[in-house]
């Protein structure tokens, strides 16, 4: 099980984003993506999910060419996302918001399934609640339990802690720690925190202007290497 | 003079239902899939024409309900699928299309039905009428017109809120991005929601047939009146259609009554101008106008 990234180059409109990235993961890792603001790191998960493909180069899921495919038949074939902002749909409430994935999977509405509660007890009180109230932790909760249910070989988070208070984000780190073993699935981490990082990840990959300038095992994020490539 | 006012408010209900039938396809087209149908007036002509062709052959507006429905929905089908769906993302381009493929319905049932008018009467059981307050009759078939204009809103707000494509509608209409991430098929639900919006309009115009002269230009005043029922109630809110709809009925059913049709309709126009002037989105409005 392997997810491809093949010398893609990304454009929104005319301008180029992504140049020729490449990068692979397979099952059970977890693979974070570093970089400065603008980098093109949420471009890189857009290219993969297919709301911006790419105009050049691959995206391969077991060696099925995605290209040709929309976002919908990439995360029935095993991609889910918990996008920056979380995006949650504000207008359904959290139980909903849990069906849609589950519909957009081809399962059946039914119940909300007990791994979310089992993961995040603290939604369990809100389910009839709309996500627009949620507060930010919750929201992030919630997203990433949309993604969840999914049972994806591939999830793609983009910076999940951001904007959270401390607290909630030790405790979304946690959680996102258990993912790879308990979920059998690889996660492919944008993350701007370094120590945590370094706690969770087995390799990292550094953008700068939307091309990978360094990659290789966490062990190889030193301080030297985060001064070149990632401080301002 | 108080109570004649209060008649006509009475009197007013069929507008608004009428209001609300008309406009039901347009605002569920124009709020989910983001289209502005150009061709809703005619769309709610084929159902008119529809139900000529259903009384013609014996059948009722009962039976020619159902019948509008599907023969509006499959001509629905057809045009999405033919000409909306490479074109969802261009708005300028969707509204000259849907105009275009008016005027090519308007022709194409010109040709078929010829020029001259059709009349289309209402089921015999709907007959005459009754006096609500004061000498003003007020016809069953204005009465029923209220019923089925409160039955179509109950089944869209069943179809939305209760069934599992009306919460992948509502995901795709309030984050059309994510909804693909999460896996649902958004150019799916777009056809579905242009389907059975064509298919509401079509079940407007064989239930507004027996109340106006069949005639390739009908649809167009209903299309004016829709349009302006979703500027005042906005867009993508289902009680927007309800509220836009029943301010313009009774306003101008009163305002007409008071001064007379003309002035009464004006004054409805720049009661419309002056709220999107203080409240852009509508009283319901999820989309901005830019």
């Amino acid at each position: 099980m392997s997810l491809q990234v093949s010398a893609i180059d990304t454009f929104y409109g005319t301008s180029h984003i992504l140049h020729g990235v490449s990068l692979e993961i397979g099952e059970g890792e977890l693979l974070a993506v570093l970089g400065r603001n603008g980098a093109g790191k949420t471009t890189l998960l857009r290219s993969i999910t297919g709301i911006n493909p790419p105009r050049r180069g691959l995206v391969r899921l077991d060696g099925v060419d995605l290209k040709r495919l929309k976002s919908h038949e990439r995360t029935r074939l095993g991609v889910s996302y918990v996008p920056q902002g979380r995006e949650i749909i504000p207008d359904l409430t959290v139980a909903e918001n849990i069906y849609v994935a589950l519909l957009g999977k081809g399962r059946k509405r039914g119940r909300v399934p007990d791994l979310v509660f089992d993961y995040f007890p603290a939604l369990r009180p809100l389910v009839d609640q709309k996500g627009g109230t949620l507060s930010g932790g919750q929201q992030q909760q919630l997203a990433i339990a949309r993604a969840l249910v999914q049972e994806p070989k591939f999830l793609l988070m983009d910076e999940p802690t951001e904007g959270l208070q401390p607290s909630v984000v030790e405790e979304v780190e946690l959680i996102i720690k258990r993912i790879p073993s308990e979920r059998k699935c690889a996660v492919l981490l944008v993350e701007q925190n370094l120590d945590f990082v370094r706690d969770i990840a087995q390799r990292f990959a550094i953008l700068d202007t939307g091309r990978i300038v360094r990659e290789g095992d966490v062990a190889g994020l030193t301080n030297e290497v985060v001064q070149r490539h990632l401080s301002v | 003079m108080t109570q004649s006012i209060i008649t006509q408010f009475l009197s007013g209900f069929s507008v608004v239902a009428i209001l609300i039938i008309a406009a039901l396809g347009l605002a569920i087209i124009f709020g989910v899939a983001g289209v502005i149908n150009m061709a809703h007036g005619e769309f709610i002509m084929v159902g008119a024409y529809t139900a000529a062709v259903v009384g013609k052959l014996g059948g009722n507006t009962l039976v020619a309900i159902p019948v509008a429905f599907v023969t509006v929905g499959l001509l629905g089908l057809l045009i999405e699928r033919g000409i909306v769906q490479w074109i969802y993302d261009r708005p300028l381009e969707t509204l000259l299309a849907t105009w275009g493929v008016g005027i090519i319905l308007q022709t194409v049932t010109k040709l078929i039905f010829g020029p001259e008018l059709y009349y289309v009467g209402s089921p015999k059981f709907l007959a005459g009428g009754f006096r609500v307050i004061g000498r003003l009759p007020f016809p069953w078939y204005r009465l029923f017109l209220v019923i089925v204009a409160i039955l179509l809103l109950a089944l869209v707000f069943h179809v939305i809120f209760k069934t599992n494509l009306g919460l992948e509608v509502r995901a795709v209409r309030r984050n059309r991005a994510i909804a693909g991430c999460l896996g649902i098929d958004t150019a799916r639900v777009d056809m579905a929601v242009f389907v059975f919006g064509s298919g509401l309009a079509g079940i407007a115009g064989a239930v507004l047939a027996p109340i106006k002269s069949v005639s390739t230009a009908m649809g167009f005043p209903y299309a004016v009146d829709s349009f302006m029922v979703l500027v005042l109630g906005g867009v993508g809110n289902l009680w927007g259609v309800a509220a836009g709809a029943g301010l313009i009925g009774e306003a101008e059913t009163v305002l007409s009554f008071i001064f007379n049709n003309v002035i009464g309709r004006l004054l409805v126009f720049l009661f419309i101008v002056v709220t999107i002037r203080l409240v852009p989105k509508g009283i319901f409005g999820y989309y901005e106008r830019r």
